[in-house]
């Protein structure tokens, strides 16, 4: 169950990775600001649930 | 671009692509070292995908798009010649490197032994390690670019060749001995991290490229409704080709596609990478190379090199090639975060291996204190920005190191039996050093050198031909040897 829910959270925070500064690009975000903020918040998150299902499935 | 690897000695060098090379070779384990990989132990298709595109999105990716720059490339010359030089890599590891790889199924390392014998190998392996102590510096100079950004020191510039602050020093030194460190302690865990790091790093690059080219349309006022608006605006500010910058070798469409065909070379051609795709089922499992070349050697470079192209669209004298504040500038602490590990996740089994190979030369020393001692002169390298400023000649000059090696592979499997000759002679004969493998190899250097510094050919194009004369030296040596041991034993 953790597993799952770790790898959903993990699929959202790429999605929130990327989607913002693909936002920006079509000018539908403005704010540079923003997009970084984002960024670093997915990253965090990525960081923390990716290896909660990553770690074992690398060894 | 991806750690190399190469030969290693075979004290403990298994690699499975299930996992990461770098992390496979460090599972102790003596599992098909000196024996071809059985039926049962061969991997599917989708194990060699992960690897490669993980694997080619490196920290060297944010200083060779940014020198592509450098190099005064224009829009087309970069797009096509990136298209069709990945190309002829991918078709270099499915035609050269995995067809061999399939059939004989051994490692790199056993697979020159074989031909070479144990000396010439080692010669080969401390030749790797040098050079991939080299690799790893340019991956600490990288990263310890993102520890600018938090202190206020002198950077080295474009045409830096030494160390240009005491603040650069320390902060190379910092960032490498903790590098070092872990790669003699805790290899294994920052492997596995850096497969965890992947798919983030690949989209980071991604965003990296989106947002430089917003940046690019809101100062040029470009309005790109379509492909051609796009092109336009490459074509009219960002690669825009002209003379390269000062000291810089200026780029062209081959020198595009050649850099990118070869600087994996010592992977494909030069057959480093006989020992990942032994675990292939079929030798077509090496178009799962596409995704790391386009991934990493398409995607992240040009990505990287418009990141570049806006800073010098903002000052044109601002030339520094500094990943850190680059990534900064656009992605913030996720771009800086992102310089830090791409750099340290390459250097940790680059310094890795090196190690490694340098091991199979002082066997007293253990593998923590060669990686360790490897680790301080990848440090000491990387404080020399030399490397990192021009890697694009350095990545040519590695691939044309290793070349020679790859064709008498090459020519040792698929023609000397057809020619009349023994293949796998150092084995036969019983022989530690096979004279025509290593003439084959010195000779060729040689030529290829003196080619490059009597102003020739330049280093980028000399190992094509290099690989052909390299073959013909080796079959013509190994006539003469072979026919002159016969007489002698008969």
């Amino acid at each position: 169950m953790l597993k799952k829910i770790a790898q959903i959270v993990s699929w959202i925070c790429l999605a929130v990775l990327i989607l913002p500064s693909a936002l920006y690009l079509t000018g539908s975000i403005s704010s540079l600001q923003s997009v970084k903020l984002a960024m670093i918040v997915a990253t965090v998150v990525w960081f923390i649930s990716a290896p909660l299902y990553m770690w074992k499935e690398n060894g | 671009m991806a750690e190399p690897q190469g030969a290693q000695q075979s004290s403990g060098n298994h690699e499975t692509p299930s996992v990461p090379k770098h992390e496979a070779q460090q599972q102790s384990s003596d599992e098909f070292e000196r024996q071809p990989v059985p039926e049962h132990a061969l991997l599917k298709f989708k194990s060699f995908i992960g690897m490669y595109a993980g694997e080619h999105c490196a920290g060297t990716e944010l200083m060779i798009g940014p020198l592509f720059v450098a190099a005064g490339v224009s829009v087309f010359d970069l797009i096509t010649g990136l298209l069709l030089g990945n190309a002829l890599a991918v078709l270099s590891w499915m035609l050269m490197c995995a067809p061999i790889a399939t059939r004989a199924r051994l490692t790199l390392y056993y697979q020159l032994e074989r031909i070479c014998g144990r000396h010439l190998v080692t010669l080969y392996n401390l030749a790797n390690g040098i050079m991939f102590c080299f690799l790893a510096g340019a991956m600490i100079t990288v990263s310890a670019t993102a520890v600018g950004v938090w202190f206020d020191f002198p950077m080295p510039g474009l045409t830096d060749l030494y160390p240009n602050s005491i603040g650069w020093v320390l902060a190379v030194a910092a960032v490498g001995g903790v590098i070092a460190i872990v790669a003699a302690c805790g290899y294994q865990v920052v492997a596995k991290f850096a497969n965890i790091a992947a798919p983030w790093m690949v989209l980071v690059f991604l965003a990296f490229g989106l947002i430089g080219l917003r940046q690019f349309m809101n100062v040029s006022e470009a309005e790109v409704r379509n492909v051609g608006d796009l092109w336009a605006l490459a074509n009219n500010h960002i690669w825009k080709g002209g003379d390269p910058l000062p000291g810089q070798v200026k780029f062209t469409f081959w020198h595009v596609t050649f850099f990118a065909w070869f600087c994996n070379m010592a992977m494909h051609i030069g057959m480093s990478d006989l020992s990942v795709f032994r675990y292939a089922k079929k030798s077509w499992f090496a178009v799962a190379s596409a995704a790391g070349m386009y991934v990493g050697h398409f995607m992240a470079w040009i990505s990287a090199s418009i990141l570049f192209a806006y800073q010098l669209h903002l000052n044109p004298g601002d030339t520094n090639v500094l990943p850190g504040p680059m990534a900064y500038k656009a992605a913030g602490l996720a771009g800086l975060v992102c310089v830090i590990i791409a750099g340290w996740t390459t250097a940790n089994p680059t310094i890795y291996r090196a190690g490694l190979a340098f091991q199979a030369i002082v066997h007293k020393w253990s593998r923590f204190t060669v990686t360790l001692v490897t680790g301080a002169l990848a440090t000491v390298a990387g404080m020399f920005p030399a490397v990192a400023m021009k890697l694009l000649g350095f990545v040519a000059l590695y691939g044309m190191l290793l070349m020679p090696m790859g064709a008498v592979i090459f020519v040792d499997f698929w023609f000397m039996k057809k020619l009349g000759l023994q293949s796998n002679y150092a084995q036969i004969s019983k022989s530690p050093f096979n004279l025509a493998a290593g003439l084959a190899w010195f000779v060729t250097l040689a030529v290829c050198w003196w080619l490059v510094q009597t102003g020739r050919i330049q280093i980028y194009f000399v190992s094509l031909p290099g690989w052909f004369f390299a073959a013909v030296v080796y079959v013509l040596i190994s006539y003469l040897i072979q026919k002159r041991n016969c007489a002698l034993s008969s």
